[in-house]
């Protein structure tokens, strides 16, 4: 299969995904979603397995890793910035924008802690003695 | 500056017109990642630096000049 028609298969699915999965919801049904989240997924790896062109290479990784890069670090700094304004605003008041303010502060620390945690296995892997 | 420049294009030239794709494959890269290389855009590791002179059956210096 060619990357071309395995592309056009991808987004067949997602479509197909992204309506079902809207369907369940909006139906109360979790019985839907999950299941069908659950095989497009496992039909998108098998269609990539049966991809005979190279898709990923060295150029791409490091693309991968830049984006992000800079994506951890715009994220952590809006949400910083975001999450304190709202525990500045709602704190004591409102308690919904203090629950959005604590929601954010807790999932910076969670990215920055597991970019440390890959960062040191990492560097470890690749030889840096830090 | 210093700069690395390579021969790609002319050396694909000199093996009967290879194209991007089949030198990709020889190469194990996307033909993105070739396309890259020719226009100066991306500097490659010294793995697939070796790998694209070995799919042209010449001196990684053949292919890739080192210049200051």
């Amino acid at each position: 299969m060619s990357v071309r028609t395995y592309n056009l298969w991808k987004i067949v699915i997602v479509i197909i995904v992204a309506i079902l999965v809207g369907w369940g919801v909006n139906a109360n049904n979790a019985f839907i979603p999950v299941p069908t989240v659950l095989v497009g997924g496992g039909v998108l790896l098998f269609l990539r397995s049966r991809v005979k062109e190279i898709t990923t290479d060295e150029r791409t990784f490091n693309i991968a890793g830049r984006a992000a890069r800079f994506t951890l670090s715009f994220f952590v700094i809006l949400a910083a910035a975001a999450g304190a304004t709202l525990l500045a605003i709602g704190g004591g008041t409102t308690p919904a924008l203090e629950t959005v303010g604590f929601t954010l502060a807790y999932s910076i620390c969670t990215l920055l802690i597991l970019y440390f945690i890959s960062y040191i296995y990492y560097n470890r892997k690749y030889g840096g003695k830090e | 500056m210093a700069r690395i420049n390579n021969r790609i294009r002319r050396l694909r030239f000199d093996h009967d017109e290879m194209t991007q794709e089949e030198l990709a494959q020889r190469a194990g890269c996307t033909r993105q990642t070739i396309i890259a290389l020719e226009q100066g855009k991306y500097v490659p590791s010294i793995e697939l630096a070796f790998r694209i002179a070995r799919a042209f059956g010449v001196s990684l210096e053949e292919v890739f000049q080192y210049e200051e």
